[in-house]
């Protein structure tokens, strides 16, 4: 069993408006040294879905309804559903096993206090470690990911550094304790791509060296492609495609995957101004989800059940490069093919990258 | 070419930087700091670069919404620098704004049609409250909204629709310039592709020059004609589309480049990892010579002291960089 788990989960908001599914029904899992990139659109759910891993979805108007979180905090131990557990349990895994990094590290971080307390802290509960000792594990983990003299820093306010730094920061913070899972919400959205390329490489570098489980919330496919070893696709509330990087990307079976894909400018177009293919109308409004497929109302190809009823994962199993990856679907439009294991030669006797 | 529609010349902008109790000026930034170029009618012109590059308030100082330190900037032969007054009034008219957050930029408490409307009331374009509607109306349709809209409050609109009343706001005045400031980027990726497909439609068919500050290369690389990359205030590489993105000749052009991930797992595993490593420097105490010195993999000893100038390279490439006057 994989590290992390999620099986199942719902999350749902009840507003006074009515209930809404911002989870549902939704399962991934993470294993050590793998980075699981989470793709979709705001509002489609995938911060609510990693919020809830923490149990940091704010109750109310959130509430988890349904499914279980399995992590194995020891090799060998049996798995502990976090939906379950104690709150002290949920507070010692939480920034010790299992750390998480936000989008916004101006907002993330406390601005009355240095950034030395506020990483001291981190071990102090964690670990119990104060003083000298505690400060210059701190400062280690400051030249790690790279901040310039950290020594210095610790006697900085957040407001005396720069985004990218804080961002540095935050990831130091989340780093200190070892954790076996880092769960990263857009951690390079709000930074410049240079910024951006050393933050990743940070992480790349943790993951490789020290087994670091990531899950990686991003709205930025050049991202995915950069750091992501699977990649699950969420639109409202739902996951409707899972499967490897290569994959995802070079045989999409999703409609929405591949209209996102063609929609997208590209650095490596060729030269020359064209109409981009824009996926047209607008996505689902939270609150006023659509019935049966989240995506039939903007899908080229709905059909009048894709309206009617929800599709079903379906699981298979795909061949690239003489790998065989598993992957898992739901649309209706496969599901007419009628077999449930696909015969997968035919697809790579397509030209690759397209 | 023909006469260009903008001319920028040596445009800089320099704010003080004030301390204490009496507001002692105690610095300058250079935000700004000798930018030059040129942009035809119903062309694009792009502008890349880091946060703090002085992009930004390029666009603004060219709208005169900040205060030009030196410098010139012509909007169709006008010098802009000049005006005054109602004078500017006028001109402003051939020059709007699409911003970037479509949320702060619209008031909330007016309907779409009094947002719209506003700028044909304020130039007393339209008589009566009948002329305004119908001209709204037909902007709102040029733009993909529909009428019914009409009535509506912005916080009733998506992020994407209110781009679009941001972008008919803004050419309400069929004007011949628009600057747009990062016009997508607060937009989900689904929408980014409407919206930029749109301002290209509105620039086919009103014939409207942009200059286009993004981050997003590839957006930029998509919509421009010809793109102007800046480091801590200037210019360091200007060329066309095609030219840039197939022969990026500064060291900053090559690195920003790098940085930029490609969806495509294969593209990616592919391409050499040149990170760049370091912050910009600050824009208060810029280094000497050559501004990008501190972060270049290729520095050597003429950087350090001596600022290269922005020279040809090839027709419609421009490059500042001592690696190219190097023997």
């Amino acid at each position: 069993m994989a590290l992390l788990s999620v099986r199942n989960l719902q999350t749902h908001f009840f507003t006074e408006a009515g209930v809404v599914p911002a989870v549902d029904d939704v399962s991934f899992a993470v294993d050590r040294g793998e980075v699981l990139s989470i793709v979709g659109e705001s509002g489609s759910g995938k911060s609510v879905a990693c919020l809830s891993i923490l149990g940091l979805v704010p109750d109310p108007p959130g509430r988890i309804v349904g499914g279980e979180i399995l992590f194995r905090s020891q090799d060998g131990h049996e798995p502990e559903d976090l939906l379950e557990v104690s709150k002290r349990r949920l507070q010692q895994i939480r920034g010790d096993r299992i750390a998480m990094v936000f989008q916004d590290p101006m907002t993330s971080l406390n601005p009355y206090l240095t950034v030395g307390t506020q990483l001291v802290e981190v071990l102090a509960v964690h670990q119990g470690l104060t003083g000298t000792a505690a400060r210059r594990q701190v400062v280690e983990m400051l030249g790690e990911v790279g901040l310039p003299a950290p020594e210095r820093r610790l006697r900085d306010y957040p407001h005396q550094l720069s985004g990218g730094m804080c961002q540095r920061v935050m990831i130091a913070m989340a780093l200190l304790c070892q954790p076996d899972v880092l769960i990263a919400d857009e951690p390079t959205t709000a930074l410049d791509v240079t910024i951006q390329a050393q933050i990743l490489a940070l992480i790349d570098e943790r993951k490789r060296s020290m087994g670091l489980a990531v899950l990686l919330i991003t709205h930025d496919l050049g991202v995915v492609a950069k750091m992501a070893d699977r990649v699950a696709v969420m639109v409202a509330g739902q996951i409707v495609e899972q499967g490897s990087v290569d994959a995802v990307f070079r045989r999409p079976q999703h409609p929405y995957t591949v209209a996102l894909q063609r929609s997208i400018p590209r650095i490596d177009d060729p030269p020359g101004r064209c109409a981009l293919a824009a996926i047209e109308g607008l996505p689902p409004a939270t609150g006023a989800l659509p019935s049966g497929c989240p995506f039939h109302p903007r899908c080229d190809l709905a059909m009048p059940e894709c309206a009617e009823r929800r599709p079903a994962d379906r699981e298979f199993e795909m061949t690239l490069d003489g790998h065989i990856t598993q992957h898992r679907v739901a649309c209706h439009l496969e599901d007419l093919g009628g077999t449930e294991k696909r015969s997968t030669d035919s697809l790579d006797e397509e030209p690759a990258g397209g | 070419m023909a006469e260009p529609l903008l001319e920028v010349t040596d445009l800089a902008v320099h704010f003080p930087v004030q301390r204490g109790l009496l507001r002692r000026q105690v610095g300058t930034v250079k935000a700004v700091d000798g930018v030059s170029f040129s942009l035809a009618a119903g062309r694009t012109f792009g502008l890349v670069g880091e946060s703090g590059s002085g992009k930004s308030t390029t666009a603004r100082a060219i709208l005169r919404l900040v205060e030009i330190t030196a410098g010139r900037v012509q909007l169709a032969g006008q010098d802009l620098g000049q005006l005054r007054g109602s004078a500017l009034r006028r001109a402003r008219r051939n020059m709007q704004m699409i911003f970037q957050d479509p949320y702060a930029s619209l008031d909330p408490r007016m309907t779409l049609l009094d947002i719209i409307a506003e700028p044909l009331r304020t130039h007393g374009v339209v008589a009566g409250r009948s002329e305004a509607t119908a001209k709204v109306i037909e902007l709102m349709e040029q733009v993909g909204l529909p009428r019914a809209y009409l009535r509506r409050f912005p916080h009733e609109l998506s992020g994407g629709q209110r781009q679009r009343v941001g972008i008919a706001r803004a050419v309400a005045l069929r004007p011949k310039l628009v600057v747009a400031d990062e016009p997508v980027s607060a937009l989900d990726m689904s929408i980014r592709a409407q919206i930029i497909n749109l301002l290209n439609e509105l620039q086919d068919t009103l014939g409207i020059a942009y200059l286009l500050i993004a981050h997003d290369l590839a957006v930029v690389r998509h919509s421009c004609d010809e793109i102007g990359v800046m480091y801590l205030g200037r210019i360091v590489e200007r060329a066309t589309a095609g030219r840039l993105f197939a022969e990026p000749s500064h060291p900053y052009t090559q690195a920003l480049l790098a940085a930029v991930p490609v969806p495509d797992p294969v593209a990616e595993r592919r391409r050499g990892h040149v990170v760049l490593t370091g912050e910009p420097p600050s824009a208060q105490a810029p280094p000497a010579g050559c501004a990008f010195h501190t972060r270049c993999p290729h520095v050597h000893k003429a950087c350090e002291t001596k600022r290269p100038a922005l020279q040809k390279r090839s027709p419609g490439h421009w490059v500042a960089c001592h690696l190219e006057t190097a023997p």
